[in-house]
């Protein structure tokens, strides 16, 4: 199953990053380095769409918190969508669905930016 | 100086601060540097002291003496002053000139005025003290003057005029001038005609300032200053001091003096100086000490003028003539202190010399009490003090003698002990070697008792069998067996042979080979139990014995026929939780008389119902404090046990066991047998993965396959189970490679799951370092913004929330970690415990 992400823009500065497969402590290395690239530029916006990531682990979130932190340092915007269940119990459990940007799916994201 | 007391401080080194204020407690070198200090010195001080003292009231007696006599001398001058000017006076008065001008009528006298005013102005010029030279008419009016503004001015009033008048020769006292306003003496006398009859007054004006200047020159440092009959200060050189009165007056004698002198002042205050009020008594010359308000001592002396009522007072301060002493006085002190600091260091160094033997003794003597007795034998200073003539030398010599001696007896007496230490330590290696053999002949011999029992056992999909014995450390007699009867019946049994050590391992051994003998050929338990017992009495030549539970189980209907030789009755747990001790038959222990009979009961064991028979070393296993493990703690026990296979429930009750007893070492055997009717239970598989991150992902996917075999396959619920499982383990895998490891990737890690009943267990074994992830980690605050969100140790709260009971101990080679989650459908835990701490006695 492994890892991977890939991103497109759909518009300057916007990019969707398709995550797939599983993100744990042997692959967030990767993903992190990816995340806060996409990040570093000014009002940058992410949308991360997780519906075809099938695992995460504290490892994974931990990337996602540092995102979360990049972008608003950036005044940029970094949004979750398509959440798998036993994803979002993950995140909800680390108290993370209350401190980070929310949506079901990619149209909603884009819609709510 | 006291001996005892020097010694008493090296007994007790360090005096406390309340210890030094007793003299008892004080060095002797001290001691002694006081003592000489006060005899030296203490004398030195008071004679001092009184030299000073009595120089001092010398110096004063002739000083009060001096100034007496200087007093004497001023008045004097005065009086000649005074006697010179009153014969001017009465010289004035005998001219003819005079008389012939006073005796002329008014009219008359302008004539006469050339001679008269020539006279007055050459004793004038010859006098240049005098102030004035006046001639009076007997009306009191002047008629003629040296100063000829007061000519025709009418003076009658005045003392000097009026006692003239009288025929006496007078003096005044220091008056003013009513026109000049300045003071002076004024001298009178009766001018006559030839027949005797007054007719006028010759005055003379001696100036004030005559007077002072004789006063202010009395001496350098001097203060001399003049009083009147009443006491009043006429003349000072402090402006403050005149006209005030030495001892306080009357009020009408002050306005009298007033009235007559014309002071410049409103009134007479008084000076209320106590020395000096007694100078208006005295009579003749004297001194009087007295002290100015500020506190300054002055000493003055005090002389009577002779031809007049004043005094002349002669003053200086005390710290004029005393302060030369006061100097000497200070020279003799830094004398004395030099001196003192000599005689101090001469003394310390003195009191040193002396003490420093006896602490040199002191110090060997603690060297000896140590034992370091070359080091004390061998110092210099020891001989040093040995080589003197006195009596300390003579003690020192004494000392080195003792402890000689005394380190040749502890040396003779220290080769005797190590020759005896040696002899003892060959003795017991020797013995230690021979208990060694013998104990592990021993072990041996457990082993091979253990051995010999059966490791496997039957069992189908229609029941199971599994059973244990944990030997006690010294021999004993336990045993077990599960054999097949043939008939697809088989026979299981527990016994408990009397006594302990090799006698009972041996009656143990002829035992079970007699009833498996004779079961395989008898079948019925009863018989069976019947038949051993004779044989076993023929061959029991040390009169043990052995108690037996025999049963028979039939897998095809369940049935289970039992008999009992003394043995303790088994427990039966029905499928529904229900235990309750089997119904036995109280037959002998086999052994004992030939010829018993047994009786046999017959029961059917249903689906899931569970038989636990056992050994006394069960019930009877002993806590720390005393405490049985008891018959009640061991059907609650089995009470919660269910739904696990009997293998699980060996090892399970074995830890239980060993929980209770808490590291005591077992008194008996412990024994037992879990025969389970039913489907078998519970699934089992384990991994070992080596210690890389990039390893969990393989293991995720066997993960996910175990689990998926279960009866939910396949079911969302699976699903879930599946990933919270893997999450949990993948969490725990991470913190132990990264943390427990430091990233280590030589090291395996066994990961284990088990499927018993409603639990799933999984265990996590590594090497590392002792490390319990669940008491170190501090749970994260999950209300936090985003901002204050620490990034990390989210791994074990998600253990702690999706897992129902987890725990972590270190076992001496590494880190076991247990999980146990209840599996979905499934009801709360039977016994009730707190689901989040795994106590030891479920730790399976």
């Amino acid at each position: 199953m492994s890892f991977s992400a890939e991103a497109q823009a759909w518009a300057d500065n916007k990019v969707r990053l398709n995550l797939q497969g599983r993100l744990d402590s042997a692959t967030c290395a990767g993903f992190e380095q990816q995340l806060l690239g996409l990040l570093e530029p000014k009002g940058a916006t992410v949308v991360v769409d997780c519906t075809a990531l099938d695992y995460v682990a504290s490892a994974g979130l931990r990337v996602i918190l540092m995102g979360a932190k990049r972008a608003r340092q950036n005044e940029g915007q970094m949004v979750l969508c398509g959440l798998q269940p036993q994803v979002r119990e993950v995140l909800e459990i680390s108290g993370f669905l209350k401190i980070l940007s929310v949506a079901p799916d990619f149209a909603a994201a884009q819609a709510g930016l | 100086m006291n001996m005892d007391d020097g010694m008493d401080d090296k007994r007790h080194p360090a005096p406390g601060r309340l210890e030094l204020l007793r003299a008892g407690a004080w060095p002797l070198t001290f001691k002694f540097t006081l003592i000489l200090l006060l005899v030296a010195l203490l004398p030195m001080l008071l004679v001092a002291y009184g030299n000073l003292r009595g120089g001092l009231e010398g110096v004063a007696r002739t000083e009060r003496a001096n100034l007496a006599l200087g007093a004497q001398g001023l008045a004097r001058q005065l009086d000649q002053l005074i006697d010179g000017d009153r014969k001017l006076a009465l010289l004035l008065a005998e001219d003819q000139d005079v008389q012939a001008y006073l005796q002329a009528p008014a009219t008359e006298r302008p004539g006469l005025q050339g001679p008269v005013a020539y006279r007055l102005a050459l004793l004038m010029r010859a006098h240049p003290e005098l102030a004035n030279l006046y001639l009076m008419d007997a009306e009191g009016v002047f008629v003629a003057a040296t100063d000829s503004a007061l000519i025709g001015a009418r003076r009658n009033f005045r003392d000097y005029f009026t006692r003239a008048l009288a025929g006496q020769v007078y003096s005044s006292n220091l008056l003013m001038g009513l026109n000049t306003g300045e003071p002076g003496v004024y001298f009178s006398a009766p001018v006559r005609q030839a027949g005797g009859r007054v007719i006028g007054v010759a005055v003379v004006k001696l100036k004030g300032t005559a007077v002072e200047a004789i006063l202010r020159d009395a001496g350098e440092g001097l203060v001399a200053f003049l009083a009147d009959g009443d006491g009043v200060l006429i003349d000072h050189p402090d402006p403050a001091w005149r006209y005030r009165s030495l001892a306080p007056l009357a009020p009408e004698r002050i306005q009298a003096i007033q009235a007559v002198s014309q002071f410049p002042v409103d009134t007479l205050r008084p000076l209320r100086i106590a020395g000096l009020e007694q100078v208006p008594r005295l009579t003749g010359p004297g001194a009087v000490d007295y002290r100015l308000p500020g506190g300054e001592a002055w000493v003055a002396g005090v002389a009577p003028m002779a031809r007049h009522d004043w005094r002349v007072i002669l003053a200086e301060p005390e710290s004029r003539f005393a302060a030369p002493l006061r100097v000497l006085f200070e020279q003799s002190l830094a004398t004395l202190a030099v001196t003192g600091a000599l005689v101090a260091v001469l003394a310390w160094l003195l009191g040193r010399a002396m003490t420093r033997p006896m602490l040199i003794l002191t110090a060997a003597a603690g060297q000896l009490r140590g034992g370091d007795y070359e080091a004390a034998l061998s110092r210099t200073d020891l001989s040093a003090v040995g080589a003197r003539k006195d009596e300390l030398g003579a003690l020192a010599q004494v000392f080195r003698g003792m402890g000689e001696e005394v380190y040749r007896r502890e040396f003779s007496l220290d080769q005797q002990v190590q020759a005896r230490t040696r002899e003892l330590a060959d003795k017991n290696s020797l013995l230690e070697a021979t208990y060694r053999r013998v104990d592990e002949e021993l072990r041996l011999a457990r082993d091979m008792q253990q051995a010999v029992l059966p490791q496997h056992f039957p069992g189908d999909g229609r029941w199971q069998v599994h059973a244990s014995m944990a030997p006690a450390r010294e021999m004993g007699g336990d045993f077990y067996d599960c054999f097949p009867l043939g008939d697809g019946r088989y026979g299981v049994l527990v016994a408990d042979v009397s006594g302990k050590g090799v006698p009972a391992a041996f009656f143990m051994a002829v035992s079970r080979t007699v009833i498996e003998d004779v079961a395989a050929e008898l079948q019925q338990p009863a018989a069976t139990l019947a038949r051993a017992n004779d044989l076993l009495c023929d061959r029991n030549p040390m009169e043990l014995f052995v108690t037996v539970f025999y049963g028979v189980f039939d897998p095809a209907d369940g049935s289970f026929v039992y008999a009992s030789a003394g043995h303790n009755p088994p427990l039966l747990r029905r499928a529904d939780g229900r235990v309750d001790k089997l119904d036995v038959a109280r037959d002998m222990a086999l052994g004992v008389l030939p010829g018993m009979d047994y009786s046999e009961t017959r029961l059917i064991l249903g689906e899931g119902d569970l038989l636990l028979m056992y050994t006394d070393g069960v019930n009877e296993a002993l806590s720390p404090a005393g405490e049985e493990f008891g018959d009640a703690r061991l059907l609650a026990w089995l009470a919660q046990a269910g739904g696990r296979a009997p293998e699980r429930l060996c090892a399970a009750l074995a830890e239980a066991l060993a929980g209770f007893v808490a590291g005591a070492e077992p008194s008996d055997d412990i024994t037992v047998l879990f025969l389970r009717a039913g489907a078998p239970v519970g699934r089992r598989q384990s991994w070992r993965i080596p210690s890389r991150v990039e390893a969990i992902e393989a293991l995720a996917a066997d993960v996910e396959q175990f689990l998926g075999h279960g009866p939910q396959a396949g079911s969302g619920a699976q699903s879930q189970l599946a990933f919270q499982v893997n999450l949990c383990i993948d969490e725990l895998l991470t913190n132990t490679i990264q943390h427990g490891l430091g990233g280590d990737s030589g090291h395996q890690i066994q990961v284990s799951l088990e499927v018993d009943g409603d639990w799933l267990e999984i265990r996590l074994q590594d090497d590392a370092p002792a490390f319990d992830c669940f008491a170190e980690a501090p749970p994260p605050d999950l209300d936090l913004d985003l901002e204050a969100r620490p990034v990390g140790g989210l791994g074990v709260q998600f253990v702690k929330t999706l897992m129902d009971e987890y725990s972590s101990r270190h076992d001496g080679s590494g880190n076991l970690v247990i999980l146990r989650k209840r599996l979905a459908g499934t009801g709360p835990d039977a016994a009730g415990q707190d689901p989040n701490q795994l106590s030891d006695e479920d730790a399976l």
